[in-house]
């Protein structure tokens, strides 16, 4: 029964991830483009960067658990840290299940496209090994160094039109 | 692309006055084009078309379409009468049918049978949130460990013990890791915007 239980859960999270992320895209599609876009033209620099931050934020944030296990404080500081890398990690990765569904499935509607892709690319995510340790890291580093390099972009923008002589 | 023979693709060529492009494909497209004229001429074509279209003057239209657009489309996103009505009639049978289901429910005993899959459901998940949390406890444990070995093994102090590995000091390298890595990507090599202008001047 606890088998099953537990296999319900984790069905019933994918498709909750799935539907977290067509949310993530109908409420901020502009945001959503934007890493979209730069996920198409900084693929490799994405997955680097992705990478890299990805396993420095997850380790910082274990360092905070380990502060936190002596001084509870620090599990607001932990929550928030890992909280605002998972709402960036989302946007990333609605704009990646984009970029799939265009390519996988390009005659589909936007909504469709996109949700097949996000069942397609969590499916093959659950494949044991190559799935878990290779295609799921992959997508959620190339997911992040999108959101990264976007987010710094807008700050270089915007500090150009604060000052356009420089 | 870098292949003599075969022309950059219009819209590279686009991506390029954009600046939407990696500095590694940027370098390989401004080698093209300094040794192929057929695409230098299409670029040149390309930044003659963006500086006149840039140029032309706005036109004011002599009629204000923007209200009757505005108009239009709240007239087609309106809900009709019929589907607010269907709405309303579909939340009134919804409430009926529960409110008839409970008692029907508790005559046919099914209630504490449903009561029984909750608690089976609530037991589930919160073995399911207790494995979860003693996996990471057992990992948390294994990390410390592991760090210890490796600060010991390369730090050359012999009296460093096993216990000295401290959460701060994990917390303070991967915090100035994760800015001195970011600031090496992202500061040092220039990041195309997109903006032609400034590839213009």
């Amino acid at each position: 029964m606890q088998t099953l239980i537990v296999t319900l859960f984790a069905l019933l999270s994918l498709i909750a991830l799935i539907a977290s992320l067509l949310v993530m895209r109908g409420l901020f599609p502009r945001r959503v483009n934007k890493v979209r876009q730069t996920l198409e033209n900084h693929w490799k620099r994405s997955f680097w960067i992705g990478l890299l931050n990805t396993v420095l934020i997850t380790l910082f944030v274990f360092g905070l658990a380990g502060i936190a296990e002596s001084a509870p404080i620090f599990y607001i500081l932990a929550f928030g840290v890992y909280g605002t890398f998972l709402i960036g990690l989302l946007y990333g990765l609605a704009a990646f299940i984009g970029f799939l569904g265009d390519r996988l499935f390009p005659d589909h509607s936007p909504v469709k496209k996109e949700a097949w892709a996000g069942a397609v690319f969590l499916l093959a995510s659950l494949l044991p090994f190559v799935g878990w340790f290779l295609l799921f890291p992959y997508g959620i580093s190339l997911a992040v160094g999108a959101v990264v390099i976007t987010i710094f972009q807008e700050r270089k923008q915007r500090k150009n039109t604060k000052n356009p002589q420089d | 692309m870098n292949d003599q023979n075969q022309h950059i693709q219009e819209d590279q060529l686009q991506a390029y006055l954009d600046g939407a492009l990696e500095s590694t494909s940027m370098d390989d497209l401004q080698a093209h084009l300094e040794s192929c004229s057929t695409c230098q001429a299409q670029l040149d074509r390309l930044e003659a078309v963006m500086t006149r279209l840039e140029a032309m003057p706005e036109i004011d239209l002599q009629r204000d379409l923007s209200q009757l657009v505005i108009e239009q489309i709240k007239k087609e996103n309106a809900i009709s009468p019929a589907i607010t009505w269907t709405l309303v009639v579909e939340a009134i049978a919804a409430g009926a049918v529960i409110g008839a289901l409970i008692p029907a429910l508790q005559a046919a005993g099914w209630l504490p049978r449903i009561l029984e899959i909750k608690l089976s459901l609530q037991a589930g998940l919160n073995n399911f949130l207790a494995q979860l949390s003693s996996t990471w406890l057992v990992w948390w444990a294994g990390l410390k460990l592991q760090i210890s070995h490796t600060l010991a093994s390369l730090l050359p102090m012999k009296s460093l013990s096993m216990g000295i590995f401290s959460p701060w000091i994990l917390v303070g390298m991967t915090g100035v890791l994760i800015i001195a890595i970011n600031a090496l990507l992202l500061g040092r090599r220039r990041l195309p915007e997109h903006n032609h202008h400034q590839l213009q001047t």
